[in-house]
């Protein structure tokens, strides 16, 4: 059996559950806006209920349900709520520890809620990590730009915000970062290679804007699919590896001098943004259904 | 220095507040900027800013991490809106100041500050892969704490306390708190854990700052 777990309007949940289907394969789908309980290796949800232990694939993209507007609007929101908040943790535990394929294990996709610290793994795997400080102190912040000229702020956790500069100068800025210490970073000048590890494979796409983080709205982004040069390919299965991770999305930049970094590798990256993206899908269903039983 | 890194959430025992004569507790509501500086390339020379002033990595001999993780309930004094993402920094910077090089008591594992050993689904799975044997009964008859390779109470059963041993090792933890129960066709299972932090008597503490001088040495 192949289990999914998640939001199935989301995109690259449906993406998947669509060339599963293509493959002849009926996986179980768990949706995160119903009720479900799972206890002792059982998940049930309204009249059905399956063994985990039939569980040879499964591809996780949950959410924190009780933020989902399909559950904060609904009526049962209390219900759902307190449903979803004890199965995500009874699924999460069953996920890894699982002898089965798991896209991606919880534990290892947890390393990119903390950016600084997954960096350090990032190092380890051999990739160039850009200087960071993590700070709330104005003066330690002016002495690293001072150091590594134009810096970027973005957010240390794995909530979701976009990249920006830093404004050093602005008195404002500076006074309230006393209230949460920020991760920053040396601004690397660069194209932007995202790439998707996929098992043992690479999909990667090169990404040409003007803007400081290419995934802001108006930012003029052009995305081709490219060839990885050199043995990137090699370093980026690694890394995802080193990571725990079956399917990851690396985030790179090559300077104009020919130079690569590492920002993050994404453990449920939303591939459905990027230029070749059907083959991505294809390939995570490609590794999900060579898992299921023999018949 | 020793450093309780706790949340309001499942608050330390007296006992080991009490019993590491000097400790210093940090809590998420205590870490106030500015003199917060952690560069991943010296972490060795990081501090945090905190209400009581700047803690140095390099004065700290042991922490105890005692919280998965901060959470919006830790952080009152932040305002409504911002507390998750406040949370999940705070989160984010304590995982990356506990990779200093003091002894961690547990070592932080992605996910959980506190590493592994206080999510009970976690730990019967864990068990269950370990070939440990493990309980649905609905009361733990009893509960052990290991510290280092201590089992406390002392005199506790020993197939109990290899029970315990055995768990502490498949989630490499260095202490664990487990609840213990005995079925009559299998001996001692184990029936969950708990934040060891919390259970933690005179005895336990002794045996935290026997750990704690024995890593320093």
């Amino acid at each position: 059996m192949i289990l999914l777990w998640g939001h199935p309007e989301e995109r690259p949940f449906a993406r998947v559950l669509r060339a599963l289907h293509a493959r002849g394969a009926d996986p179980l789908v768990l949706d995160q806006r119903r009720p479900m309980t799972v206890t002792s290796g059982t998940v049930r949800t309204a009249g059905a209920s399956w063994d985990l232990a039939g569980v040879k694939a499964a591809y996780l993209r949950p959410y924190d349900a009780a933020r989902l507007p399909a559950v904060t609007r609904s009526p049962a929101r209390t219900a759902l709520t307190r449903h979803a908040r004890r199965a995500a943790p009874a699924l999460c535990a069953w996920a890894d520890h699982a002898p089965a394929l798991v896209v991606n294990r919880p534990s290892a996709s947890a390393t990119n809620a903390a950016k600084a610290c997954q960096g350090l793994l990032v190092e380890a795997a051999g990739f160039a990590v850009p200087p960071s400080l993590v700070t709330d102190d104005a003066r330690a912040l002016a002495e690293f730009a001072a150091e590594h000229g134009a810096v970027v702020v973005k957010p240390g956790s794995g909530i979701r915000a976009r990249v920006a500069l830093a404004d050093v100068h602005d008195p404002d800025r500076m006074a309230r970062l006393a209230t949460c210490p920020t991760l920053f970073q040396r601004h690397i000048p660069g194209e932007d290679v995202r790439v998707h590890v996929v098992g043992d494979r690479t999909f990667a796409v090169r990404l040409v804007s003007d803007a400081v983080d290419y995934r802001v709205r108006d930012a003029a982004l052009k995305q081709s699919t490219v060839e990885l040069p050199g043995d990137l390919t090699e370093r980026c299965v690694a890394l995802a590896r080193a990571l725990g991770l079956v399917v990851a999305g690396i985030d790179l930049r090559m300077t104009p001098e020919g130079d690569w970094f590492c920002f993050e590798a994404n453990p449920a990256p939303a591939f459905t943004f990027f230029a070749g993206a059907d083959q991505v899908a294809e390939a995570i269903a490609d590794l999900l259904h060579a898992h299921r039983p023999s018949s | 220095m020793i450093v309780i890194v706790s949340g309001s959430g499942h608050r330390p025992a007296r006992p080991l507040l009490r019993g590491l004569g000097g400790a210093r507790l940090v809590t998420p509501r205590t870490l106030a900027g500015p003199g917060t500086r952690c560069d991943p390339a010296d972490l060795p020379a990081a501090t945090l800013g905190t209400r009581c002033g700047t803690l140095a990595a390099g004065d700290v001999t042991a922490v105890l991490a005692c919280l998965p993780a901060v959470t919006p309930w830790d952080l009152p004094h932040i305002a409504g809106p911002e507390r998750s993402f406040v949370a999940a920094e705070l989160t984010a910077l304590l995982a990356l100041w506990l990779q200093a090089p003091a002894l961690v008591v547990n070592r932080p594992v992605p996910g959980s500050l506190c590493g592994r050993g206080l999510d009970p689904g976690d730990a019967r799975w864990a068990a269950v892969q370990a070939g440990l044997p493990i309980t649905a009964r609905s009361r733990a008859e009893t509960r052990l704490t290991l510290v280092g390779d201590r089992v406390l109470p002392g005199g506790a059963d020993p197939a109990a306390a290899e029970l315990v041993r055995a768990l502490a090792k498949a989630l490499d933890a260095t202490v664990l708190c487990v609840r213990l129960a005995r079925e009559p066709d299998r001996g001692w299972c184990v029936h969950g854990v708990e934040p060891w932090w919390q259970a933690a008597d005179g005895e336990v503490t002794a045996a935290l700052g026997a750990l704690i001088a024995e890593g320093a040495r």
